[in-house]
């Protein structure tokens, strides 16, 4: 195939993913009148973050408890990110999630009511008080429910089960993209010129990971190849408790938030040799607190059968009836599945480990979605400078519906005042050649999900939660090995060309390896620990280091890392939290004193 | 979830009777019409119907289509199957496989067969 057989097609503003964040920016696209085409890797509202998403949407709508405010969420979250997170991107996140809450509500999308009509709003760690909403039906519903909006606006066209490979560029600006189009098992161009990215993270380069499988960060890369900033790469989220065992549901996401809250079902999480190891402290930990406390006792050798730490909800003074009501009330576990698969979690305790969950990292935005690339924008996990090196609940799905609509309304703006820029043919076809290359006969082939196994234990042996210059300097040596050596080798087992995973899992997989060396790349470069980057040979937080980690391409087309400062909005040598001193003496916060 | 069943190769250690499965096929671009195909699948850990079909992509046969991209718990419902002759669907990772089972999978909607076991929902 080559271009003169494709159907070009072309658009105002074209979306990459069809999460939260995408399907926002749609719509706030399609208000300004413009023509918009969304674009999904799996089935809309199916695949992707957003719809396995739990409950939780942070909003300071003040409800439960009056003294909370949009400022307080601002100062909260600024301190969980262990103040890397720009502060104006904070302060859009925390002052209008409200409002895009409202709108969620207006496209029929339910939050969780008392019994006054009020709206529900739990306290969860991190926060100064109750304040996320409870979406009925979870992520799920709340996709659904976006997916039914997106399809009331006669000016956006969804493309399902397509997977953008390269961004097009026209004179330094956006131009376009080349996809692969899973079900016609063909590539496409489409022509646009203003660019949402709304791809997600790449929670699936490390071994554990509660996130959908899709989730592989190309989206990072593509705007990295176009010349756009990446930023804080080596900050993934751990979340404290996916299960662990049995196999078939490993990974799954139980909400320690529900779980352990005196508040709620006040269960217990007991080490391997079932004592409690938690600082005792009023509020649970956030999440790099808890990773950190629950990693040391499977190091030092108290973990469980299967390398986790156990919640007991026999311990808890509630009876199994009130459990079962709050579960089912908060969403804190997936007990359908679990009961249905014969896991009574009333009756034995569960095994849960940290798994890689949200990418803090990524594209680098200004307070507009606007990359450092013209025509590109970000919105949603794949952006990398929002939450800084923690986040706290419900702050990413508010973050997508904040930013989706910022994102949907700057990039039809532009449209409006950029024409079309042309399409290098050349390059597309060299595109073209690059994507079927998979499918053809190797002398040594290789299946491409032994790369991606090759890759996630390089990502989990040395660039899992806890780093060091020598293990790093090791992954970057291999994963520069597997690109060299494995992956012109990858070969799709059939060639068949109708939806044929093994051909997407080798374009993931090139994706992969080279997100994975920039990844190992910048937490080298961040000699320091703070939030979910634990360096062993560097193990305090150092104020130095209170900046960005920046990724760029260099005109040999090579990566770079460089820093940035963070943006303030107050001067956080004077406006400053300090940390619980509980959580300070239990060691997992060296250097936070200060 | 991460669906690769086994990050690194390991033995196999069998701890209950193989599973027996028929499974629909169909390429459009290659077959006339479906077909079925029968693959024994030895039980090394704990399955759902859904993990039954990882290990086969993983071990057995990696031209088997179905939707990988699925969330493992219960949710996004792209793992629905038309399960036995019954004609009953479910959501194919929360159904429990006793050692031993004998089990037949066809598409959750026939008539909207991209190849195989994937649909357009």
């Amino acid at each position: 195939m080559n271009f003169k057989e494709l159907n070009s097609i072309s658009t105002d503003v074209l979306i990459l993913g069809g999460g939260g964040a995408g399907m926002r920016a749609a719509i706030a696209a399609a208000q300004q009148g413009v023509q918009v085409m969304l674009l999904t890797k799996g089935q809309a509202a199916r695949s992707g973050a957003t719809p396995m998403a739990c409950p939780s949407y942070q909003a300071a709508f003040a409800i439960e408890d009056e003294r909370d405010s949009s400022e307080i969420a601002f100062e909260d979250t600024c301190f969980e990110g262990r103040y890397l997170g720009d502060e104006n991107l904070v302060h859009a996140l925390t002052h209008e999630s409200t409002e895009r809450a409202n709108d969620m509500a207006n496209y029929g999308i339910k939050f969780r009511k008392k019994e006054n009509g009020n709206y529900l709003q739990v306290v969860h760690p991190g926060h100064s008080f109750e304040r996320n909403l409870v979406i009925v039906g979870n992520g799920y519903a709340m996709s659904a429910g976006l997916l039914r909006e997106v399809k009331k606006h006669d000016n956006i066209t969804l493309a399902e089960d397509v997977i953008a490979t390269r961004l097009l560029k026209d004179k330094g600006r956006i131009s376009g993209i080349i996809a692969l189009n899973m079900c016609e098992g063909k590539p496409i161009v489409v022509q646009a010129p203003a660019i949402i990215l709304a791809t997600g993270g790449y929670p699936e380069l490390w071994r554990w990971t509660d996130t959908e499988p899709g989730l592989t960060g190309e989206g990072a890369v593509l705007a990295f190849q176009a010349g756009a900033d990446l930023i804080d790469l080596e900050m993934m989220l751990y979340y404290p408790t996916g299960l662990c065992y049995p196999s078939e549901v490993e990974g799954t996401l139980v909400q320690y938030e529900g779980l352990l809250t005196d508040k709620y079902c006040a269960g217990v999480m007991l080490n391997g040799l079932r004592e409690p190891f938690l600082p005792h402290t009023d509020r649970l930990p956030v999440r790099d607190v808890m990773m950190k406390l629950m990693f040391r006792e499977v190091e030092e050798g108290r973990g469980t059968p299967h390398g986790g730490v156990y919640i007991d909800l026999r311990q808890s003074p509630r009876s199994p009836e009130e459990i079962m009501e709050t579960l089912k009330r908060l969403d804190s576990l997936p007990y359908n599945q679990l009961s249905d698969l014969g896991i009574d979690i009333l009756k034995e305790p569960i095994e849960v480990q940290p798994v890689t969950h949200y990418t803090l990292g990524g594209v680098r935005i200004n307070e507009w979605t606007e990359t450092t690339l013209p025509g590109l924008f970000a919105a949603g996990e794949v952006s990398g400078n929002v939450h800084g090196a923690n986040r706290t609940s419900g702050n990413a799905l508010a973050e997508t519906q904040v930013f989706g609509a910022r994102a949907g309304i700057r990039a039809a703006e532009y449209s409006k005042q950029t024409n079309q820029g042309k399409l290098d043919k050349a390059e597309i076809n060299e595109e073209y050649q690059r994507i079927n290359h998979f499918l053809d006969k190797k002398n040594h082939p290789l299946r491409p999900i032994e790369a991606k196994r090759r890759i996630k234990t390089v990502m989990h042996n040395d660039v899992g939660y806890q780093r060091s210059a020598e293990g790093l300097k090791k992954a970057i040596q291999t994963l520069q090995l597997i690109r060299a050596e494995e992956i012109p080798r990858l070969q799709a087992a059939s060639n068949t060309r109708i939806y044929n995973y093994e051909w997407e899992e080798a374009l993931e997989a090139a994706f992969m390896v080279d997100l994975g060396e920039m990844i190992a790349a910048s937490a080298l470069s961040r000699e320091e620990s703070r939030g979910h980057h634990w360096r062993t040979d560097f193990p305090n937080m150092r104020s130095e280091w209170e900046k960005h980690t920046i990724v760029r391409i260099n005109c040999k087309h090579e990566y770079v890392v460089m820093d940035a400062p963070v943006v303030r909005l107050k001067d956080r040598t004077r406006e400053r939290r300090v940390a619980d001193p509980v959580l300070l003496k239990a060691g997992v916060l060296s250097g936070y004193e200060k | 979830m991460s669906h690769i069943l086994h990050p690194t190769p390991r033995n196999f250690h069998e701890i209950g009777e193989p599973i027996t499965a028929e499974i629909f096929r169909f390429d459009p671009t290659k077959d006339s019409q479906p077909r079925m195909q029968t693959y024994v699948v030895p039980y090394t850990h704990r399955m759902s119907i859904f993990t039954l079909l990882r290990e086969i992509y993983e071990n057995i046969d990696p031209t088997l289509a179905f939707r990988n991209q699925q969330c493992g718990r219960g949710i996004c419902g792209t793992c629905r199957f038309q399960i036995g002759v019954i004609g009953k669907s479910v959501k194919s990772c929360t159904v429990p496989l006793e050692p031993g089972a004998h089990v037949i999978i066809m598409p959750f909607k026939k008539e909207k067969v991209i190849r195989d076991l994937v649909i357009e929902f």
